[in-house]
């Protein structure tokens, strides 16, 4: 992948959900996040945050941080082609215990988003209000692969 | 305030209950909660999501924390009888594998609403709502009331929206 890209989703990135911002500075990360989006498209882009992910968050806090800002650059509104191994790869950084890292229920969150978005009805909280990331069989699949490809 | 929709309304999966002022837990979603002592007690009906707090009592400065971080994603929100909005986490605090459905932000047995659904926060701001509320599938019609109130509070502050959202397109700042 081009440097540019690189280095464009490590600035997004590479901060704290939780700094102090102000309006101004929060809507000028958001801003940056689509001017990435309109120059290099939005497959590109999410490979790029994708890689990310997975090569920089390790931790359970690093992976809850990521998908708040994931979130606050609107990225739910975009299909993710499989966003079955997206997912497992959060809920397994955070060993599919949300009550411990995820105040603020955002893994639970991008779940009842994205995967609807990308066809997966079981997701649908109008079809499926009991919907449950954490007794979601394909998702707790994806989690075991992760879980086998430890070295 | 008319006295709602009754809990014996079934619909088809997905549909919504005809309009009405307020409705009820659609009977086969009540039925299904009441086999989940999680959910719902036999005395004292659905438990109360500690998170449910109104967006008034959640609003610091230009923002609105849940759990004292800045509120983000999709979260569950019912407008109650007063017209308050109330929102909440969607995680079951006494099963975390499970859920907090829309009826645990009132409580009670038969918690009544005027609206049900998704508010959806970035950064602390709101930027969207919808009526996505299986257990009481409010009438499309109700989201005016919503939409009316998250108006008034947008032109109050509308610093507490996304510079995106509608309602602060509407407000022209």
């Amino acid at each position: 992948m081009e440097n540019k890209i690189i280095m464009e989703t490590e600035y997004l990135y590479n901060r704290s959900y939780d700094d102090e911002l102000t309006d101004e500075e929060d809507e000028a990360l958001y801003d940056r996040a689509q001017q990435q989006i309109l120059d290099y498209g939005w497959d590109k882009t999410f490979e790029s945050w994708k890689e990310y992910l997975f090569t920089k968050c390790i931790s359970p806090e690093s992976v809850v941080n990521f998908a708040n800002l994931f979130w606050c650059y609107c990225a739910g509104e975009y299909v993710i082609a499989d966003p079955y191994s997206f997912l497992g790869y959060m809920y397994y950084r955070i060993d599919m215990n949300p009550s411990k890292y995820d105040d603020l229920d955002i893994l639970d969150g991008l779940a009842i988003t994205i995967l609807p978005k990308a066809g997966f009805s079981n997701a649908d909280l109008m079809k499926n209000p009991y919907y449950s990331p954490l007794e979601d069989e394909r998702l707790i699949a994806e989690v075991e692969k992760f879980k086998n490809s430890e070295v | 305030m008319g006295s709602g929709i009754s809990s014996s309304y079934s619909g088809t999966e997905g549909s919504s209950q005809p309009y009405a002022e307020t409705y009820h837990v659609v009977g086969k979603m009540m039925d299904d909660d009441k086999k989940d002592p999680n959910v719902y007690d036999k005395t004292t009906g659905y438990f109360k999501n500690p998170t449910a707090t109104t967006l008034e009592d959640a609003t610091v400065g230009n923002r609105i924390k849940i759990a004292g971080k800045d509120a983000n994603g999709p979260m569950t929100y019912v407008m109650d009888k007063d017209g308050n909005i109330i929102v909440g986490k969607r995680v079951n605090p006494n099963d975390g594998s499970n859920h907090a459905p829309h009826p645990t932000l009132i409580g009670g047995k038969d918690p009544e609403v005027q609206c049900a659904g998704m508010l959806t926060f970035e950064g602390g701001k709101i930027s969207k709502v919808d009526n996505q509320s299986g257990h009481f599938r409010p009438n499309a019609q109700s989201m005016d009331k919503v939409n009316a109130a998250l108006q008034d509070l947008c032109n109050k502050n509308p610093n507490l929206f996304t510079k995106n959202s509608v309602w602060r397109k509407n407000n022209g700042k």
